[in-house]
């Protein structure tokens, strides 16, 4: 997958590992979340991007990135706060998890303030109590084990240490948020020399930010809430293809989603069954080739969990924009211009969703020319056709 | 009995039951079903069995 700068991505080997997690799946099942209906979740490794490659762990350190397909396509770098700890309780390669998040891009700056000192800042940054453990930082003042021990720390760079306290240890010290909030300084860090993605110059426990954030923004737990940088530790042996395959399933499943809308209804209302299918739309990308199509389809069947595949250019179901043509239809009393609903579909469509075939045969694989010319009729067509026979004529022309 | 659109001939195979493409609500139209080796929407039938998914 190509990712770049565009999005804020650095440059990289991104691995497409197709999957959501569980937590994220049961939420797409309940309809708390259908805007992420059809995710795609990659993973980057951080060493191989220009910045942010000189921390020890950095070998071990992927940064989580969303493919949204459905509603409207979304490929960004940040993702939604529950995910990363629902992958670290899902896998048990992912070690860790740490989130970064900016409100300032959507709420503004805040006011920070200590005595008659005072700043508009940008570069407030809510993020996990371990962040240290995962990013190493050289502490002027302080140090990574009680950072950020308190829900009210605030972690501060030195080049702030300087403007609020001068050369004073400022540890211990009050800053105030927009004038109310009161965080205690608990460490002075140095920025890095090289680039970085880890921006900022205040650093506060999440935890503080339900205090005074949530209220006004809405709850950031929610897989609806993009705004989170997350990074997972994986275990020295992770192996990203190897991940990958393995979450073949899920890959299906996190794209459950449309099937919710319609499992209430009947096979004998529908004309055709829904349970337990699941319609996965893969994406207009170069790189999804006929030839990869038909690899996922072959990976697919030979799931233990899957028990039929079609494809079809687009599903003639419910939701989905369906084709029109207008033929020259040669009926009874004449040739008329008809109006004819149109659908491209394989040969496993007819058997998959349990439509009855009730005159002549389904396509055949077997009949390459099937899907060369071959076509199905509804009883509506041959109804409006008022055909009396319509299997197998001599093709005309 | 044939359809022709273009240069393209198509010949009638089967026919199968009328199925509702748009909502419950709105009649079913005529609708041909054309034969194609694949596309990017794939329908996947899950084993219920083996999901949790019952």
């Amino acid at each position: 997958m190509a990712v770049g700068d565009a999005f804020g991505v650095p440059h990289g080997t991104v691995f497409d590992i197709g999957v959501t997690t569980r937590d994220a799946i049961s939420r797409l099942r309940s309809g708390v979340d259908p805007v992420l209906a059809e995710l795609i979740i990659f993973l980057y490794i951080i060493s191989e991007s220009s910045a942010d490659k000189q921390h020890t762990k950095a070998d071990q350190i992927y940064r989580i990135g969303y493919h949204v397909l459905q509603p409207g396509v979304l490929q960004t770098a940040l993702s939604s706060g529950p995910v990363g700890p629902a992958m670290t309780a899902d896998y048990p390669e992912i070690l860790d998890y740490v989130r970064m998040m900016n409100p300032a891009e959507f709420k503004g700056d805040f006011l920070l303030s200590h005595g008659d000192k005072s700043a508009y800042e940008s570069g407030l940054v809510f993020t996990d109590t371990n962040f240290f453990d995962f990013f190493d930082y050289e502490f002027v003042h302080g140090n990574k084990t009680t950072a950020l021990a308190n829900p009210n720390d605030i972690v501060i760079t030195y080049e702030k240490a300087i403007f609020f306290f001068g050369q004073s240890n400022p540890l211990g010290k009050v800053i105030r948020i927009d004038g109310e909030h009161p965080m205690v300084v608990s460490a002075v860090v140095r920025q890095p020399d090289s680039p970085t993605h880890l921006r900022f110059h205040y650093l506060i426990p999440l935890q503080a930010m339900n205090g005074y954030l949530a209220s006004a923004f809405g709850p950031f737990t929610s897989l609806r809430s993009i705004n989170y940088q997350t990074y997972l530790l994986v275990d020295k042996n992770f192996d990203p293809e190897y991940f990958k395959k393995r979450n073949a399933e899920e890959y299906v499943l996190c794209t459950i989603l449309v099937n919710q809308q319609f499992n209430y209804m009947q096979q004998k209302d529908l004309g055709y069954a829904t349970e337990h299918r699941v319609i996965v739309s893969l994406p207009q990308a170069e790189r999804i080739t006929p030839q990869w199509i038909s690899g996922f389809r072959e990976e697919l069947l030979q799931h233990t969990h899957v028990a039929g595949v079609s494809t079809a250019l687009r599903n003639p179901l419910p939701g989905n924009m369906i084709e029109t043509w207008m033929f020259p239809i040669e009926k009874s009393y004449g040739t008329e211009e008809t109006v004819l609903r149109i659908a491209f579909v394989d040969p496993d469509f007819i058997d998959l969703y349990n439509i009855s075939v009730i005159e002549g045969r389904n396509f055949s694989w077997d009949h390459p020319s099937d899907i060369q010319g071959g076509v199905l009729l509804n009883e509506s067509a041959v109804r409006d056709f008022g055909w009396e026979n319509p299997i197998g004529k001599t093709p005309l022309g | 009995m044939t359809i022709r659109r273009y240069d393209h001939t198509y010949q009638v195979l089967g026919v199968v039951s009328d199925f509702h493409f748009f909502s419950l609500h709105q009649p079913i139209e005529p609708m041909m079903l054309v034969g194609r080796a694949q596309g990017k929407e794939v329908s996947v039938k899950l084993d219920p069995q083996n999901t949790g998914l019952t």
